[in-house]
């Protein structure tokens, strides 16, 4: 029997425990509804029996709708019961796997589920507590990582194939540039002239097999020295003497390097897209060229005097048979022994000038000379062709700028030859108008000119005026005579004089030419002497 | 049925003394925010005043006992309010498991249908301090089972409603779509109890 007062306590107390279990109801409800993470309890038979409201909103079905339902209601693929139940869920273990679930709507979304096993007291599991976290976006971002992974491996590979292919083509380059190197040295190596190259910083960067055996040197010996350097060896010094220690741009400039050999200096500069890569000094051979040129000029010389003797004899007689020493000859005698006589005459002066010419070439054109007043000089070579002009019905007219012009150190004879040379020519080759010789003084200098309004020079044909044996084509046509040494002769003693010989031609309108002659202090040049 | 009817029979029945758990009478309304406007309720509300019931339903415990007329009383006024016959009552009878806090917290324990048979005795007694339920048969060839409730004369509605809560009960142990329960003999047909019959294809 229970008393009035146990009785009273006993429903005092289970009206606290009642009051417990509403509270502990209320707070189960409020957290079921406040979690923000969908979870759900299904039974031992995957029979949905519990889910929060999370979970409702999250699939879109309201509670009465998925509660009773088989959970593979809210999986796309319903094997993923069958992989929750191989898992070996012992109480208190937490397993997690990614799969998709589908929403009432049919919305899928991928979702990271946590499961755990519920175990009642004898450990049989009667249910499971599942929650679901969705990773979409981090699905996202990882697909947009692994989307931007595999673009950038791409990248990376067509990057390391493009390099590939760049390095196979710089290899490729790299051989055909060594080939032509190579082709390069070997022209360099065979060919018949030297080469020295020099750097901007003017340090010798190359000698060709060809240079060693001109200068007869080694290339190992002299690479990277300077120019200064170089003078110490003295094959080069020569060089060097002649092209400067500047390397200035030399033409063909003749250098006796020993007894056996002369060569021929050019320095010219090279230059590779406006940038400056150095100086680079040619040596031809012309040795030979020389020898020949020395037995071209002997032969001619030796001929010239041993047909000068018989052409002087020849010139005697024809005289004596013309004055009539040796008994009268008729008109039509005379008129062939002065023709014979005009040929020997012609004849004595083409190998008068071959004669200079050989001189010349052979360095033994040697001058006396001597102050002198050129005017006079002029006077009389313009005295000597003024009939001969007048002959022709030419004007010819002397004009002296100056009343006095200062003397001039010349050879007399050869400048002579000169001024007689350009009278002839103006005169030979001028069939009608006039001729002006003119003198003046200026600028240190004393210049003389011959102005005619003959034939002219051919434009094409005024470059080789200055060479041996040249005739302008229309000269040929309008006078059969002339060496065509005078006008070579004349520019050698210009030049030895240290003056300068140039002309201006027009065809068919007349030709000019001048010289100059440097003016030297008498006092001056005296004391220099000394 | 007139009211004054009504009145008779929840007298009579409060007489009984039976009381169920709150738990149900929650769910019930839980359903009806999802079923009815919010004017509706307050209807019905009102209608149980009319009958001499004060309390609101939507603040009662789920976990301590209230009279059994008093659910009874709401099946009534539902009808009333609502015009609910027998279908809305039965699919009323469906929802409310779903709903309860009671029914969510002890179907936890029961892991297969033939555990949950047996154990449908002591789901009573843990629900309602009156009547009994038996568990004679339960045939897993043929797929269907027979409880049996005694003692437990409330009004045929109420047998509606149950046959409706029985049904999604077995689901939950079943895990079956297609579960079927109908009341085979009943207390008001002349039969000594209540018998349930319980399908599933």
């Amino acid at each position: 029997m229970v008393s009035n007062n146990n009785k009273e306590e006993l429903l005092s107390q289970i009206s606290e425990l009642q009051e417990s279990l509403d509270n502990l109801v209320t707070y189960i409800q409020d957290l079921n509804d406040f979690l923000a993470t969908p979870f759900c309890y299904v039974n031992a038979l995957w029979v949905i029996i519990n889910a929060n409201k999370a979970f409702f909103n999250f699939f879109e079905y309201s509670e009465i709708e998925i509660i009773g339902k088989d959970l593979g209601t809210i999986f796309l693929d319903r094997s993923i019961i069958t992989l929750i139940q191989r898992m070996n869920l012992v109480e208190g273990k937490i397993f997690e796997l990614e799969t998709k679930v589908i929403t009432k709507t049919g919305r899928i979304i991928e979702v990271n589920i946590s499961v755990k096993a519920r175990e009642d007291l004898e450990k049989n599991i009667i249910g499971y507590f599942l929650t679901f976290t969705d990773i979409t976006q981090f699905k996202n971002i990882q697909e947009e990582l692994e989307k931007e992974v595999q673009l950038r491996t791409k990248e990376i590979n067509d990057s390391r194939i493009a390099l590939l292919n760049i390095l196979e083509d710089s290899e490729t380059a790299r051989l055909q540039a060594e080939e032509e190197r190579n082709k390069t040295l070997a022209i360099i190596n065979n060919l018949a002239d030297g080469l020295l190259m020099f750097n901007s910083d003017e340090k010798l960067t190359l000698l060709n097999p060809q240079a060693e055996k001109f200068l007869g040197i080694q290339s190992k010996d002299v690479i990277g020295k300077t120019i200064l350097e170089l003078q110490n060896y003295p094959s080069l010094e020569k060089i060097i003497q002649a092209v400067g220690e500047d390397l200035k741009s030399v033409s063909r400039r003749e250098i006796q390097i020993n007894n056996d050999l002369i060569i021929e200096v050019s320095v010219i500069s090279v230059t590779f897209k406006e940038k400056n890569l150095g100086n680079l000094i040619i040596l031809h051979d012309i040795t030979r060229e020389k020898i020949v040129e020395r037995m071209k000029t002997e032969f001619v010389s030796i001929s010239a005097h041993q047909l000068r003797t018989p052409l002087s004899a020849i010139k005697w007689s024809l005289k004596m048979l013309l004055d009539g020493d040796l008994g009268e000859i008729s008109l039509e005698q005379k008129e062939f022994i002065e023709k014979a006589y005009a040929s020997n005459e012609r004849m004595i002066k083409l190998i008068n000038d071959l004669l200079n010419v050989t001189r010349i070439e052979e360095g033994r054109y040697l001058f006396s000379l001597s102050y002198e007043n050129i005017a006079n000089i002029i006077k009389e070579q313009y005295q000597a062709f003024k009939e001969l002009a007048e002959q022709k019905g030419l004007k010819m007219e002397l004009i002296f700028k100056q009343d006095k012009f200062p003397l001039v150190r010349v050879d007399k004879e050869k400048i002579s030859l000169v001024i007689q040379n350009l009278i002839e020519n103006a005169v030979h080759y001028t069939q009608k108008g006039k001729i002006t010789i003119t003198l003046e003084s200026k600028d240190r200098e004393i210049i003389f000119s011959v102005k005619d309004t003959g034939i002219g020079i051919p434009k094409d044909q005024q470059e080789r005026v200055f060479s041996r044996f040249f005739r302008a084509e229309n000269a040929i046509l309008s006078e059969t005579e002339g060496t065509g040494l005078g006008l070579f002769i004349a520019k050698n003693i210009i030049e030895a004089h240290g003056g300068r010989i140039w002309f201006e031609s027009e065809e068919g309108k007349g030709t000019t030419f001048y010289f100059s002659l440097p003016i030297k202090e008498e006092l001056g040049e005296f004391l220099r002497t000394f | 049925m007139a009211e004054e009817n009504k009145v008779e029979i929840l007298k009579k029945v409060r007489q009984t003394g039976g009381n169920v758990k709150g738990a149900c009478t929650r769910a019930i309304f839980e359903y009806l925010r999802m079923a009815a406007e919010e004017k509706k309720i307050k209807e019905i509300k009102e209608k149980l005043k009319f009958y001499g019931y004060s309390l609101d339903p939507e603040k009662i415990s789920p976990v301590r006992m209230y009279p059994l007329d008093f659910e009874l009383a709401i099946l009534f006024v539902l009808q009333e309010v609502l015009g609910w016959q027998e279908k809305e009552i039965k699919e009323l009878g469906r929802n409310v498991p779903k709903l309860s806090f009671i029914v969510k917290f002890f179907i936890r324990y029961l892991v297969n249908l033939e555990l949950g048979y047996k154990s449908s005795p002591v789901y009573w007694r843990s629900h309602f301090d009156i009547g009994q339920t038996e568990t004679p048969e339960f045939n897993l060839k043929d797929k269907y089972l027979v409880l049996i409730l005694k003692n437990f004369d409330l009004h045929p509605i109420y047998c509606v409603f149950l046959t409706g809560y029985f049904e999604t009960m077995a689901k939950f142990i079943l895990n079956r779509e297609k579960v079927e329960c109908f009341e085979e003999e009943c207390t008001f047909k002349g039969f000594p109890y209540h018998k349930f019959i319980i399908k599933w294809d």
